[in-house]
């Protein structure tokens, strides 16, 4: 590790884990059909008839992805696949506990007048979802057989990429808009969060653009203070679709997914030109940015509710200095003559939610996620946290994080650059949002809606983070393949490592 | 590039591991506080699956739960009864909230108490869940009675009594009215207990308010025990002191403060003041306010618990009682020495007030719980009386007391109680609302050796007194209490 040159090695294993994976895609479907068994037994005191269904359909996607990674990926990192499919079913089962049409509690909550969110909950939904998205894994795979076909493509992956990106904010609010951001496309029954595939398409075009600049980003232009900046012509591209970017989603009002930018803007430039100068300008930007936060009501809003959360609780109006909680609409606000300011009630409902599960959780389909508004997209990991206590809430953090390892591992044993770039800046893409969403709802950060990955009901999201997740295994695959045997054989040959 | 993409997949894990500590935080360290919070609507769904320990009065039952075997977590229903007469000390449970002592103890009532868990450890072991306490208050059912019929007999609109141990500080009664039965708010069903409250919440005077601790009233007269506190502990004056009962006019607008509760005749001249407060000469007091300054009555006033909440039990208080701290003119001052305008005080407040003047100047601590016992008959919780200050002190505790017995052997409530082994100070304040009069009767019994400090407050219209609406209401009170 002394010079920069010298890379240090990485330990490969170059060789086929094919029954690693299988046994341990078998354990995640146990832990998945247990669930739904789990939430039946718990509610009806019988197995639910979804759980067949619901087992069976999986069980069959499952295979097939085992399939063609098996065929078509043989040396992949074996966890890989297995993490996302435990993900992926235990959200399966949640959503199907908090599912209207198969949730008893949720149906009687709804009778009694008491407004359960599972009223959108939909397993089946999320079923045919699953069923695009591992088709979609399984295509990936099987197509694209070198990463570095997209560096090929790169300018047009990455116009696609911001144009979609671009598109809810200039589309009217009946299309694009729900819950005060505009990010959707809508067509008839189907909706679309580009966002999430813009992320990828963005994180190619810059790994692209990086290694073809890397060396030129080196290159001291000019010089501001401690700072050594690029050429302006090096930087200048760079600048300008990160200034975008950010423009279309503040424009958008999608500030979560703004920070997920901004994160994989300096991680990638930091990764690749290995200057921490990035990281520190980062941070500058960082700053002048949240000095601009009083300025956008909608920032401050979520500011103020994380920062004190019992004043706005269920609609917080300032009167006067005084913060009143519990006056539930804008117009009961005006009629004491007060300034509508914020409603924390999800946040403090989710809150409740992981206060009573405890460190044990109160069993799945014991508990009352219910009472969280979203609790089956935006909170379902205070769901989680509610019925499987701490202790599952754990679980699911460190299979992300291995998720997260995983990644970053395939980045650091691959060869090719690109590859390397893309692969380490989606895993850190991927361990950011985790951390944006999660933290949001357990009040470490201020709540900004982001999808939690695989586990949140959504397509668009559980399509994106399976396309993710095919592109790390072709990565992997490729990195641990063994070199191809050369030609002549010269018989027994001693190899001799040097170094 | 692995060295840069070695540190940002620390990065990437860090963030996971931040996310983990939090978790952590919140699901292991704060998941009580939690599942307590007032706005966490969940608890009180969940209270019909507990076995709700009784709450107790002596040998009354004053609530207790009911198994119905109801499903989806409705097995108990909770009764009171005499829901009405108790509502100001047991409070209720409703879908919606929990108030008075089943807030105060729900940790013990529900059984969910960590004290509790120790004492079912095996049951906690096989997943039953821990039965209720009992909680055993200080309420004399008989003086309560005495204190609630003889309010709602009386008043033409609201009133509250309290009574008090002298020596602990323990509440005998604490009656309350209007009142309403708790009965009707802890039903199962939300709708049905959100009609309920809307009807309660709709009429005036507040059913659901309890006058006894969380309104205040002009103290009138009964403020002149607290102007006496402070004149005789400034050294200036003892009971015998000469004081001037000739007619104040008031220093700004001229005005005369009258003396208006019947014996006008003596307030003239200069009598010492145990006779002028037996009078309850308006001149004297309203000139001793002006003499005394208002930071001495303020100070005195605060020393007694005014311009403070007090606690009775974990989260149940009374309303702050006030004396004015910003600087009055000279007529409200005058007037804040009879306990008019400015000032207000709770049934509660005045009540411990004449606990402390009984108890020689020790102020205790007011309590309703008198111990909490584990179905197992294990003691969980037991009262333990405390001196939470001293105004005044023994001796002029004892000239008050003598001054206060003087009221009842020729003063102004020597016509209803001559001759009764009681002691007190009327007050009549008029509120300027309809010609209503807040009449207050406080004061201690048995004469020598109080064992019984109380207050009440009646409304009667015009030319009603503390003496004839209150005076009987706090002799009866006293008569009923063992």
């Amino acid at each position: 590790m002394t010079s920069a040159a010298a890379e240090p090695e990485v330990q490969i294993a170059t060789r086929p884990r094919r029954s690693a994976q299988l046994a341990m895609l078998i354990f995640a479907m146990v832990i998945t059909i247990a669930g739904f068994a789990q939430v039946g037994l718990a509610r009806d005191g019988s197995l639910p008839t979804g759980m067949y269904g619901y087992g069976a359909g999986l069980g069959v996607l499952v295979a097939i992805s085992y399939v063609v990674v098996a065929r078509f990926a043989p040396y992949a990192d074996p966890l890989l696949l297995p993490l996302a499919v435990f993900l992926n079913g235990i959200g399966l089962a949640m959503i199907y506990r908090l599912d209207l049409g198969t949730s008893r509690d949720v149906q009687l909550a709804r009778a009694q007048g008491k407004n359960p969110t599972g009223l959108w909950a939909s397993a089946p939904n999320q079923l045919m979802w699953t069923a695009l998205s591992i088709a979609a894994f399984a295509a990936v795979i099987v197509l694209l057989r070198e990463i570095k076909v997209l560096q090929r493509y790169m300018y047009t992956i990455g116009a696609v990429g911001l144009f979609f990106l671009a598109l809810p904010g200039f589309l009217p609010s009946s299309i694009s808009g729900s819950l005060g951001a505009k990010i959707w496309i809508r067509l008839g029954p189907f909706s679309i969060q580009p966002s999430e595939f813009s992320k990828l398409a963005l994180v190619a075009f810059f790994a692209g653009y990086l290694v073809n600049k890397r060396q030129a980003l080196s290159i001291v232009g000019k010089k501001i203070g401690p700072l050594n900046l690029p050429r302006a012509r090096d930087l200048g591209p760079i600048l300008v679709i990160w200034v975008l970017t950010l423009g279309v989603l503040a424009l958008e009002n999608d500030f979560g997914t703004a920070i997920l930018f901004f994160g994989l803007f300096v991680s990638m430039l930091y990764i690749a030109t290995e200057r921490f100068m990035w990281v520190a300008i980062g941070g500058l930007l960082l700053a002048f940015a949240s000095a601009l936060t009083p300025f956008i009501p909608h920032v401050q809003q979520r500011i103020n509710i994380w920062l004190d959360p019992k004043s706005y609780f269920d609609g917080g109006c300032q009167v006067g200095n005084k913060i009143i909680n519990q006056i539930q609409t804008v117009a009961a606000c005006h009629a004491k003559g007060g300034t509508y300011i914020a409603d924390s009630g999800q946040l403090m409902r989710g809150l409740f939610s992981l206060g009573q599960g405890g460190v044990l959780g109160t069993g799945l389909g014991q508990g009352e996620p219910w009472r969280t508004p979203y609790s089956f997209s935006d909170f379902i990991f205070t769901s989680f946290g509610e019925e499987l206590g701490l202790t599952g809430a754990m679980v699911i953090l460190i299979v992300y994080a291995l998720i997260v390892q995983r990644g970053m591992k395939a980045a650091l044993a691959t060869k090719d650059n690109f590859a390397k770039l893309f692969a380490g800046g989606v895993s850190f893409v991927f361990a950011l949002q985790v951390f944006v969403i999660v933290g949001g709802v357990t009040r470490l950060i201020p709540l900004t809606g982001l999808t939690t990955p695989f586990l949140a009901q959504g397509g668009s999201s559980l399509l994106a983070n399976w396309i993710l997740i095919a592109l790390l295994i072709r990565i992997s695959d490729t990195a641990r393949r063994p070199a191809p045997q050369p030609i002549q054989d010269e018989g027994m040959t001693q190899v001799v490592r040097t170094q | 590039m692995n060295k840069p993409l070695r540190k940002v997949a620390v990065a990437g894990m860090l963030l996971l591991v931040i996310l983990i500590i939090n978790v952590n935080y919140i699901q292991g360290s704060q998941a009580d506080k939690l599942q307590t919070d007032p706005l966490n609507s969940r608890q009180f769904a969940q209270q019909w699956e507990h076995n709700r320990g009784p709450i107790m009065a002596g040998k009354v039952t004053l609530a207790y739960s009911e198994k119905i075997g109801g499903k989806d977590g409705k097995e108990y229903q909770r009764h009171y009864n005499q829901g009405t007469l108790y509502s100001p000390i047991t409070g209720y449970v409703s879908v919606f909230s929990r108030t008075g002592l089943e807030s105060a103890e729900n940790g013990l009532l529900d059984g969910t108490d960590k004290r509790l868990a120790l004492h079912n450890w095996f049951d906690m072991l096989v997943g039953k869940k821990a039965a209720g306490a009992t909680v055993q208050t200080t309420i004399d059912p008989d003086a309560q009675q005495a204190a609630y019929s003889g309010i709602k007999n009386q008043t033409i609109r609201r009133g509250g009594a309290v009574a008090i141990d002298v020596k602990t500080g323990a509440i005998l009664a604490m009656a309350s009215f209007p009142s309403y039965d708790t009965n009707d708010v802890a039903v199962h069903d939300g709708e049905k207990a959100n009609k309920v409250f809307e009807s309660l919440n709709k009429q005036k005077p507040a059913p659901m308010l309890n006058y006894a601790t969380r309104e205040t009233f002009a103290p009138g007269s009964s403020f002149k025990i607290i102007d006496s506190a402070a004149a005789i502990e400034s050294g200036q004056y003892n009971k015998d002191t000469p004081t001037d009962a000739n007619r104040l006019l008031l220093p700004e607008s001229g005005q005369e403060l009258h003396n208006s509760d019947g014996d006008e005749a003596k307030c003239n001249g200069s009598p010492p003041l145990i006779d002028s407060f037996a009078a309850s000469c308006n001149s004297t007091f309203g000139r001793l306010a002006l003499t005394l300054k208002q930071q001495t009555l303020e100070n005195m006033a605060a020393k007694f618990g005014f311009n403070k909440p007090t606690e009775i039990e974990n989260g149940v208080s009374s309303a702050t009682s006030v004396y004015p701290t910003k600087p009055l003119g000279g007529d409200s001052l005058a007037r804040s020495g009879i306990g008019q305008e400015v000032v207000t005080a709770s049934p509660l407040q005045m009540a411990m007030v004449a606990q402390t003047v009984a108890n020689g100047g020790k102020m205790m601590k007011p309590y309703l719980v008198k111990r909490v016992v584990a179905q197992d008959q294990s003691e969980l919780v037991t009262a333990e009386p405390k001196q939470i200050g001293q105004p005044i002190s023994a001796d002029t505790a004892g000239q008050i007391q003598e001054m206060m017995r003087a009221v009842v052997d020729h003063g102004t409530a020597s016509a209803v109680l001559a001759g009764r082994d009681i002691a007190g100070k009327t007050g009549t304040a008029e509120t300027g609302i309809g010609g209503i009069n807040e009449d207050w009767f406080v004061g201690f019994a048995p004469r020598d050796n109080p064992k019984v400090a109380f207050a009440v407050v009646t409304e009667g219209p015009a030319g009603s007194s503390g003496a004839k609406f209150s005076a009987p209401i706090a002799w009866r009170i006293v008569q009923a209490v063992h």
